[in-house]
């Protein structure tokens, strides 16, 4: 592709200058303000092991494009989708982890849910379909709407409602639990 | 207990661990560290692939002569698919400046054309619907086929043939030289698209700032590119769904104010620029015109008629 221009000619992911269009919060306010929730997001679809070490990893991502990020509409989506690709990886390469969870979720409590089925939840999701349990992660974790799973995973909204829906489904057949609610 | 009950309260016990674990203010010392770390390892790596880039400098080249690859450059049609004759003028190629331009019937298809001695490949095929009516979808599929992959090539006696062991051989006749033309449909030319939106693989920017890049596209094909402080200007060459920019350079500078965001301007003018020229795909909907970079980058520009 030729590469032409009157300005600077690097691509949006070689940016190195500042690059902010609209009035953009400092890196270290947008870090305070975001980190433990996307621990809490990676730790959903990764597991205990890696979480901070991912989460880190997707905020170091930002820091070091944080002049293209800063500007974006939604930083925050960006660092999220950025730890979603990050964990699926992880995941990918310690599979066997995820499976050996299933066995704590295998009945049904009566009551408040326990730590133990906490647990055994997030291992059941971590089983799901990677953009299943991206989408169904992002729902609870930070109560997020299709609209903003869509805009987040850069996906349509449509799609969104058949992953949310279908990964309720498996885990609500799982837990044998009721799937009622509609987001 | 719903599944929701249960998966808001594993959420809410993720917050409350992160929460008592996570001490943002240590972490962010050490995310400085690691941005510090990671910038001189790719410093590194950098000096590494240069130092690489000129020792294949200094190595000789001792393979036998092969064809000129300027052999290639013209508007071919279509002789043979597999030894069959085919005559279709819709399934053509035009070839200019290492970039591939044409049709296989069905689609428009378009690339880089990298040579290497009797070699051909065609690394970032597009090929993107040209809504042709009633074609022969077994010629295009072979056609695709053929360019997907490495092929050799030969140009004898007017017929440039292209050819993979297995998988099928084409062979056009053609006007060697000839230089493709603009057929610019009348809904693109003769408008000003103004641009209003900006989508990247880093996420979408709507900024007011967009609305000063327009867009305009004569019928004889020649592209003019304005944003706030300069012009540019080029040619296309349009076929089917894809719109090839070119020879892209700066028409001129334009007297514009300085700004506090004067940095932050350029670098979105580049970005453009780099979405913009080159091959892309084109639609108009509902008034809008929407390019789309084919290739690496997924980028998306909007348009609106100003």
């Amino acid at each position: 592709m030729g590469r032409t221009s009157g300005a600077e000619t690097d691509l949006p992911g070689q940016s190195s200058a500042v690059f902010s269009l609209r009035p953009a919060e400092t890196f270290e306010v947008f870090y305070r303000r975001e980190l433990r929730g996307l621990v809490a997001f990676a730790r959903a679809l990764s597991g205990s092991a890696a979480a901070e070490d991912i989460a880190q990893d997707a905020m170091l991502a930002a820091y070091r494009r944080w002049d293209l990020v800063g500007g974006l509409d939604a930083p925050v989506a960006w660092v999220r989708r950025v730890c979603a690709n990050r964990a699926a990886s992880t995941l990918r390469r310690r599979g066997i982890e995820a499976r050996a969870m299933v066995r704590l979720s295998s009945r049904r409590s009566d009551g408040e849910p326990t730590a133990a089925e906490h647990e055994a939840f997030w291992a059941q999701v971590r089983r799901l379909p990677r953009r299943q349990a991206q989408v169904v992660a992002l729902h609870y974790i930070y109560d997020l709407g299709v609209a903003e799973i869509a805009a987040t995973l850069g996906c349509a909204e449509g799609t969104v409602k058949v992953h949310l829906s279908r990964g309720r489904a498996a885990l609500s057949s799982r837990f044998e639990y009721p799937s009622m609610e509609q987001p | 207990v719903s599944i929701d009950e249960l998966g808001r309260a594993a959420a809410a016990e993720l917050h409350r661990r992160a929460a008592s674990r996570v001490d943002p203010t240590v972490k962010l010392k050490q995310l400085r560290r690691m941005k510090r770390t990671r910038t001189a390892a790719s410093a590194l790596a950098v000096v590494g692939a240069c130092a690489a880039v000129v020792v294949s400098f200094l190595v000789i080249d001792d393979r036998p002569a092969t064809p000129a690859a300027t052999a290639l450059n013209g508007h071919w049609f279509i002789a043979t698919i597999d030894g069959s004759t085919v005559t279709d003028p819709a399934i053509d190629l035009h070839i200019a400046s290492g970039h591939l331009l044409g049709g296989d019937g069905c689609n428009a298809i378009s690339g880089s054309v990298r040579v290497a001695g009797n070699q051909l490949s065609v690394p970032d095929l597009a090929v993107a619907g040209a809504d042709v009516p009633e074609c022969v979808t077994a010629y295009a599929t072979a056609i695709e086929r053929v360019l997907s992959g490495t092929v050799t090539w030969s140009v004898e006696r007017g017929l440039l043939t292209l050819s993979r062991p297995g998988v099928g051989r084409l062979v056009y006749s053609g006007k060697p030289g000839e230089t493709p033309t603009a057929r610019v449909p009348a809904a693109l030319a003769d408008a000003t698209w103004e641009l209003t939106e900006l989508d990247t693989s880093f996420g979408t920017f709507t900024s007011g700032y967009l609305t000063h890049t327009k867009v305009r596209i004569d019928r004889a094909g020649r592209i003019t590119v304005a944003h706030r402080c300069f012009v540019n200007a080029g040619t296309v060459q349009i076929q089917g769904a894809i719109l090839d920019i070119r020879n892209v350079r700066l028409r001129n500078s334009l007297r514009c104010p300085t700004t506090p965001n004067q940095a932050a301007e350029q670098r979105t003018d580049a970005i453009i620029d780099n979405a913009l020229f080159g091959s892309t795909t084109w639609s108009i909907a509902d008034g809008r015109l929407q390019i789309k970079a084919v290739g690496g980058e997924t980028t998306t520009l909007l348009f609106r008629d100003a």
